[in-house]
């Protein structure tokens, strides 16, 4: 087995102002990453550089195109880029309404992304897309209804079934219950859980919520002002934390 | 039962632990360094069964923290040996340590933390060969509940809503390798 995404030395800087600096990351088929931090510490800034989003500063990202040979994202042209985030990569955002075309059916939604990649059938497009909203505990009956007349809850697990119908090897999850009600959190987290282990995906996952980390991910991350301050096994990170600022976050977890 | 079945000969050296230590540092207490292990030696060999035993706040449980790789170690080594292989826990990357709790060593503990609204039986076959298939791995976990005693009629059910039999679910299907931290807590003593 073989490194998926590494990068080196990312830096990201909006004007004068240091969005992420000098991150150091692999990540491995199959496991499940968590970027951790407060609002303002970079990590998303960090996962859009991830994805191709957005430019870093400096440094590089490599991904390992098609299985071959790791390839510098910089390095690739457009239509590649888009036919990796299409294909072999999923994006979940915290809003779904940024994922989900809110004026095409939940079916169309699921629909689009396998028709990106070469399904022509519609027969056989629409029984998937059927299969996908049933994987995401979305009522099959509901295929023709657009997103938009969903609840919260469900706009999430669709746009994750959406990213995830075309099987991509990565997915990049951008707080993916941020917005949720905290039982309707529960079975999204359920959801990502079950899909994340059934397909073997490699996710990296960006949360405020140390709790979503600790159900989800295999290692954690801890972005403070740009920087990775601690990282290591999310049950190391959690229970034996080294670096101030993670023994704060972690004494400041609400124990219900 | 766990991915590489190899021999392990009674009485071979499985674990060896030497000069263990732990102390941590509290940042937000003003730095103020707290040692809870401080030269911790022992070994366990293959068909044994090693007790740690000592009163509260001894630090056996962080031992075995250190063992499984929760805890971060101050001092000293565990060298464990699996499969003809030996290395250093004290040193392992996160990486490494994935892979030697998913092939080597498996954990119990008195403080239950499954993951909530997991039926039991999906729970313990998570933990079963990555190789198996799903159904064979709810197979294994299905033969190991029963050999546990736990009621068919719990399985679909997460151990949060157990009783003392709960452990006994947690117990992951490499079980048996090492550690168990005190399973027996809060259990009626009635309850075998």
């Amino acid at each position: 087995m073989s490194v998926l995404l590494e990068c080196r030395g990312i830096t990201k800087r909006f004007g004068t102002r240091v969005a992420c600096a000098d991150v150091h990351m692999d990540v491995w088929p199959g496991e499940v990453v968590a970027i951790v931090g407060e609002s303002g510490s970079g990590k998303t800034t960090l996962l859009r550089c991830l994805s191709g989003q957005l430019a870093p500063s400096a440094g590089c990202v490599r991904y390992r195109l098609d299985g071959g040979a790791l390839t510098d994202l910089a390095a690739l042209d457009t239509a590649t880029v888009r036919r990796l985030t299409r294909t072999e990569w999923g994006f979940v955002f915290q809003d779904p309404t940024e994922g989900l075309r809110m004026g095409i059916s939940a079916g169309g939604n699921i629909g689009e992304r396998l028709m990106a990649v070469g399904a022509r059938h519609y027969g056989a497009i629409r029984t998937t897309a059927a299969d996908w909203m049933e994987k995401v505990e979305v009522a099959p009956e509901r295929i023709d209804e657009p997103p938009r007349v969903f609840s919260g809850g469900m706009r999430q697990r669709l746009q994750i079934a959406r990213n995830l119908v075309t099987g991509p090897r990565l997915v990049f999850l951008d707080e993916p219950t941020g917005g949720l009600d905290v039982s309707v959190q529960a079975r999204v987290l359920d959801v990502l859980r079950r899909l994340t282990r059934e397909l073997h995906l490699a996710a990296v996952l960006v949360t405020h919520d140390l709790g979503v980390a600790r159900l989800l991910a295999d290692r954690m991350m801890v972005m403070k002002d740009g920087a990775v301050v601690e990282e290591g096994l999310t049950d190391r990170v959690l229970e034996d934390p080294q670096h101030p600022y993670t023994q704060l976050l972690v004494s400041s977890i609400l124990t219900a | 039962m766990t991915t590489a079945q190899c021999a392990k000969p009674y009485g071979a050296r499985v674990l060896a632990v030497d000069g263990l230590s732990k102390t941590f540092t509290m940042h937000l207490k003003g730095g103020v360094r707290l040692p809870v292990v401080e030269g911790a030696t022992f070994h366990v060999d293959a068909g044994e069964c090693v007790v740690l035993g000592g009163p509260s706040g001894a630090g056996k449980s962080s031992i075995l923290k250190m063992v499984s790789g929760t805890y971060g170690v101050s001092a000293g080594s565990i060298m464990l040996t699996h499969c003809g292989q030996t290395q250093d826990l004290a040193t392992l990357s996160p990486r490494q340590m994935m892979a030697v709790r998913r092939e080597a060593l498996a954990s119990v503990t008195q403080f239950l933390r499954a993951i909530p609204r997991v039926p039991a039986i999906d729970l313990v076959a998570a933990g079963a060969d990555p190789h198996l298939s799903p159904g064979a791995a709810r197979d294994t976990a299905a033969a190991l509940l029963e050999r546990l005693h736990v009621p068919e009629r719990l399985w679909g059910l997460p151990p949060a809503t157990f009783s003392g039999r709960r452990e006994a679910a947690h117990q992951h299907c490499g079980w048996f390798d090492l550690p168990v931290d005190a399973p027996p807590g809060g259990r009626a003593h009635s309850e075998p």
